[in-house]
């Protein structure tokens, strides 16, 4: 069903659950009738008053209403804040008033959505506040409000107008070549090795800016029996995963999360890889480990002396680890040399988690918020400025010209990703209810 | 009474393609001009072609238009131009001898037996109900017809400015059709200003040749046309180049207040991209020179034209200035330079198609719809005579797609974007410009200008065996193994490590191999440039134009999602005044469409969708 905009939306914009006060907001084209309706005389734009509100028969609610006149709100509709005490009953009770005087339950995102559709805030914006909400530690709070006051889209433009310089130059070269605007092909190279220079730092740090706030996604994989599980505990710090000497222990994939050093990290215990299981619940659980590999950042894997000729190829990075080094006394020559139970080699696998990321060991100086979709279109821009780096010849011109496009496309995406209307949903219905 | 299927009015570059097309696709059609003399005239300089403009001149051959081929009966001059750059910006320009070209022009247009030529002054388009249905002459004549199609637009209210002296009136020498100007701007069409500007031009025998550097044209001759070869071409005629030094610019800024546009006298908005001498001067004040192309104007004129020296400064000015170059130390001008400003209708008020929203049946192409360069009118003949007789026939319109054809880059442009300076064709507004080739024009346009009945049985013949040998071509090289051994003897620094054999047809995916070598090393005989173009560059863009279709794919998605015809955008919540104008004046037929409006924000079109969305969401609950 799609969304309608003449109607007025109600939800509680505070988290869930019993606290001091709950906030109730309502966002609607004209709120005059609901207020008066509420039994409120008077209220004047962006002021607030206290106010006995019926909310049941024989129960009054003493709230403190604000109102914000159109257009000068959060959605740019007529808002109405409403505190009340922080009961989960109480907050359905005023919910339940409100959609008798007329109003309906706000989808997921749709206030921000509304703020977005009246060029109250641009997308970017749009995504820090949903940042910002869901922030649960102060480096994430502060990257988000970086973000939400412009770093983030200030960067974006600055690599845009650079990047449109470039252009300019191809593009006046092809359509102009009679009139020698600009024939300096290889200070044009020049410029171009810079700007990746610059901008590659720029991915960098988007990317870990993504970390931080998405956290990072490990798989561990192996062969059964070689201590996966053991590693898994050890990096939680629980028991999370049945350890024993039984190959096929583990069938089920298995998540927990933890902290190294300032990042948060989700750890997927999966099924020792073997080809010839004849149990068809563990290969069951094989395949299951081998599609959620693919989804990870970052995949740790895990031999013992007995199988260390076993070798996958992956999508995405990986960190091949040795195990059980007490069990025999050679070294590993391409691995990293760890014993678990013996907590050895525990500190290299952290430390090459962080290389394989290109992670900052701690977050000094994160200076805005990013996500993956903006990681993604980051380094299909860099693909492109690579490519057109590589064509070395002034007669592939018209090829360079066709990455610098595709290139501005896809950073340009990162400001206004509407190209279709599922994604536009996609991405609002991922925000909480209420905002 | 006469009754015709089309009238087409005037007789320039937009007038003769609409008509030409008319009368092969079958229709009894009318081609009104001033004079039989101007038919297939160039006003300006005697140049067709050039980047992003020759692609357009092989687009209307590819549908059986007239202009290339007259281009290669009165070329005196061919050069192509980005030769050292890839295929796909390669670009064919000639210089014409304006007599040879005009009657070329006006020998194809009197073979057509379906079309009439007529001498009078239009005075009228004849309307009732908003739709045309003829034209009224000055004698009082009246012409009915099912389609009117107005090319008529040099130079609408025209002023000219050379210096302090304003004169009105169109080109010099020309009169100036205000009864039809005055009836245009009755009509409740939104118009504008625009501005453009001519260089003087200089009699030859007062140039001192022998210290310019002499540019001749290239050899091998290319052609304009699919279909002809370049023995039509008459004698040939070098170019030469001089070039603007310190004290040209010296003058020019000591008499800059003296400018009309600098002392506010003109309003319209000039081109950006072929500014007058004294604004290039004035905005890149640190380049010491400008180069200017010395450009004959025909095998018998007395004048040259000088490429890049476009002025409307005062005439004592233009003399000293003139002077001043290599060159022209004695240069007599016959014709002083001067600017023109003039009005036009804003495109955005024509579908695709060309035919304006307001009044049904009549179609606008040319100068009039706030274009410069006479290939950029041509083409919009072409569309607009096609989609007249389309609609005649009541089949569906033509509405060229901007992954097809330059063509369709440029109709989508005007009827989109509208135009804020003179609109002229460059590769860059093309996005899909690796496929749109000037060299595969026919294979983009040719079948379906067969499919209309446009072109002639020795072209698709033509057509059909280079295709043929195209694919021969790629088979011939398919079955040929280079090694690695041979690759690297072609270029001494290539990297080539991958398998040791390769076919030879991948192997001209190489950045460094080229057909030549590839030939030579196989030692086999190369086909005909014409085949080998072909095979090659498609070889050598083959990931980029995979790529380039996945994205066409992706938006033929909103391409497809239409916008109701009845919508009023008025009733969209929470658009902003603004955007809703801007949708108002498009009124864009697809989601594609409307996300190409410049100005209007993604929100914007965000609220559109949920719109449509919401209005197809209640039609099927109704169901
Ligand atoms: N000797 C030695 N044994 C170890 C070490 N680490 C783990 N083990 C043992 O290896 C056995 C398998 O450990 P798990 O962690 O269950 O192995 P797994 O890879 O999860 O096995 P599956 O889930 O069956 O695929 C257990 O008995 C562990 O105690 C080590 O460093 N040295
Ligand atoms: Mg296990």
């Amino acid at each position: 069903m799609p969304h309608s905009f003449s109607d007025s939306i109600v939800a509680c914009s505070s988290p869930p659950g019993t606290g001091a006060i709950s906030i109730v907001r309502v966002s609607g084209k004209n709120l005059t009738l609901i207020v008066k309706k509420l039994g409120v005389k008077k209220i004047d734009d962006k002021t607030s008053i206290v106010e006995q509100l019926q909310i049941k028969k024989d129960l009054n609610e003493k709230c403190v209403l604000t109102f914000f006149k159109s257009p000068n709100s959060f959605t740019g509709e007529d808002v109405l804040e409403i505190n009340c005490h922080g009961n989960p009953l109480i907050v359905e009770m005023i919910i339940e008033k409100l959609i008798k005087l007329g109003c309906r339950r706000a989808e997921p995102g749709e206030f921000s959505m509304r703020s977005f559709l009246n060029n109250k805030i641009s997308f970017l914006e749009a995504e820090a506040i949903d940042d910002l909400i869901n922030a649960t530690n102060q480096d994430q709070l502060l990257a988000a409000s970086k973000s939400l006051s412009g770093k983030f889209e200030e960067k974006i433009n600055e690599a845009i107008e650079d990047l449109k310089k470039l252009r300019i130059y191809v593009e006046s070269n092809i359509d102009f070549s009679d009139e020698q605007i600009s024939d300096d092909f290889t200070g044009f190279k020049k410029d171009l090795s810079t700007f990746i220079d610059n901008f590659k730092t720029f991915v960098l740090d988007t990317n870990s800016s993504k970390y931080l706030i998405e956290g990072v996604k490990v798989g561990i994989t192996g062969p059964p029996n070689v201590g996966k599980s053991t590693l898994m505990n050890i990096l939680s710090k629980e028991k999370a995963s049945i350890v024993s000497e039984v190959h096929g222990t583990t069938r089920d994939i298995i998540l927990r999360s933890c902290k190294i050093r300032d990042y948060e990290f989700s750890l997927y215990d999966t099924a020792g890889i073997r080809d010839q299981s004849v149990d068809p619940i563990e290969r069951e659980g094989i395949e299951m480990a081998k599609s959620l590999l693919d989804t990870c950042d970052v995949i740790i894997e895990v031999v013992d002396p007995t199988n260390e000729d076993f070798f996958v190829n992956y999508k995405n990075p990986v960190i091949r680890v040795r195990n059980k080094s007490d069990l025999c006394n050679t070294s590993s020559k391409n691995r990293i040399d760890a014993s678990f139970n013996n907590k050895k080699g525990i500190s290299e696998i952290k430390d090459a988690l962080f290389k394989a990321l290109n992670l900052p060991l701690r977050i000094s100086n994160i200076s805005f918020s990013a996500r993956s979709r903006h990681a993604e279109l980051m380094n299909l821009c860099l693909n492109e400025l690579e490519s057109a780096a590589a064509l070395s010849h002034e007669n592939s011109l018209e090829l360079i010209a066709e990455n610098l496009r595709r290139a501005s496309d896809f950073i340009g995406e990162i400001k206004s990703p509407y190209s279709s209307d599922e994604l536009l949903g996609e991405i609002f219905s991922n925000f909480c209810i209420g905002k | 009474m006469n009754k015709f299927d089309v009238i087409i009015i005037g007789g320039g570059h937009a007038g003769v393609e609409a008509a030409y097309a008319c009368a092969r696709m079958g229709k009894q059609s009318c081609l009104v001009t001033n004079s039989k003399k101007d038919i297939g005239k160039m006003s300006c300089n005697p140049a067709i072609g050039g980047i992003g403009k020759s692609h357009l001149v092989r687009e209307i051959d590819a549908m059986g238009g007239l202009m290339g081929i007259a281009a290669d009966h009165g070329g005196i001059h061919f050069r192509v131009l980005n030769a050292s750059k890839g295929a796909a910006v390669r670009a064919t320009r000639s210089q014409s001898d304006r007599l040879l070209y005009a009657s070329k022009v006006k020998s194809i247009i009197d073979s057509e037996y379906l079309l009439t030529l007529i001498e009078g002054e239009v005075t009228e388009i004849k309307i009732s109900n908003n739709e045309a249905q003829g034209i009224r002459l000055l004698n009082g004549a009246e012409i009915d017809s099912k389609k009117v199609i107005l090319t008529a637009g040099t130079f609408l209210n025209g002023k000219l400015f050379t210096g302090e002296e304003k004169e009105e009136g169109g080109r010099i020498g020309d009169k100036p059709s205000i009864k039809l100007a005055d009836f245009l701007l009755s009509l409740d069409l939104k118009s504008g200003r625009l501005k453009t500007g001519t260089p003087p031009r200089i009699r030859s025998s007062s140039v001192n040749w022998k210290i310019t550097k002499e540019q001749p044209g290239d050899n091998p001759r290319p052609t304009m046309s699919f279909i002809t070869t370049n023995d039509v071409h008459p004698k040939q005629m070098s170019c030469f180049i001089t070039r603007t030094n310190k004290e040209t610019h010296e003058i020019i800024m000591k008499g800059i207040e003296r400018s009309p546009i600098f002392s506010g006298k003109i309003e319209g908005l000039g081109p950006r991209y072929c500014p007058s001498i004294e604004d290039k001067i004035h905005r890149f004040a640190d380049k010491e020179s400008h180069q200017i192309f010395i450009e004959p104007e025909g095998l018998t004129s007395e004048e040259i034209y000088p490429n890049g020296i476009s002025t409307s400064m005062p005439k004592d000015i233009q003399q000293k200035m003139v002077r001043s170059i290599a060159g022209f130390e004695n240069a007599e001008i016959t014709k002083f330079g001067y600017a023109v400003e003039y009005d036009f209708f804003d495109p955005r008020e024509l579908k695709h198609t060309l035919e304006t929203k307001k009044i049904e049946n009549l179609f606008f192409a040319g100068q009039i719809n706030g274009t410069t360069g006479y290939e950029e009118a041509a083409a919009q003949g072409l569309v607009a005579g096609i989609n007249a007789s389309l609609a005649i026939d009541e089949g569906s319109p033509w509405i060229p797609k901007r992954d097809e054809s330059y063509i369709g880059v440029l109709v989508d442009d005007l009827v989109t974007l509208g135009t804020k300076e003179p609109y002229r064709m460059f590769t860059s507004r093309a996005e899909y410009r690796l496929l749109l080739r000037e060299d595969n024009a026919d294979q983009r346009l040719t079948p379906l200008a067969k499919k209309f009945g446009l072109i002639c049985k020795e072209r698709w013949t033509k057509f059909n065996k280079k295709m043929d040998e195209i694919g021969k071509e790629q088979e011939r090289l398919k079955n040929y193994k280079v090694s690695l051994k041979q690759l690297n003897e072609m270029n001494s620094n290539s990297k080539a490590k991958s398998k040791s054999h390769i076919t030879a047809l991948d192997a001209l995916k190489r950045p460094e191999v080229s057909y030549q070598k590839l030939c030579e090393a196989l030692k086999i005989k190369p086909v005909r440039d014409e085949v080998a173009i072909d095979v090659v560059t498609n070889k050598k863009y083959s990931g980029y134009i995979e790529r380039q279709k996945k994205e066409i794919k992706k938006v033929k998605k909103n391409e497809n999602a239409l916008i109701p015809e009845k919508i009023n955008f008025n009733d969209i919540e929470g658009l902003s005044n603004e955007s809703k104008q801007k949708l108002s004046v498009v009124k864009p037929r697809t989601l594609a469409h409307a996300q190409r409006i410049p100005g209007l924000t993604p929100a914007a079109i965000s609220l559109l969708l949920v719109h449509i969305k919401k209005r197809e969401y209640t039609k099927n609950d109704a169901l």
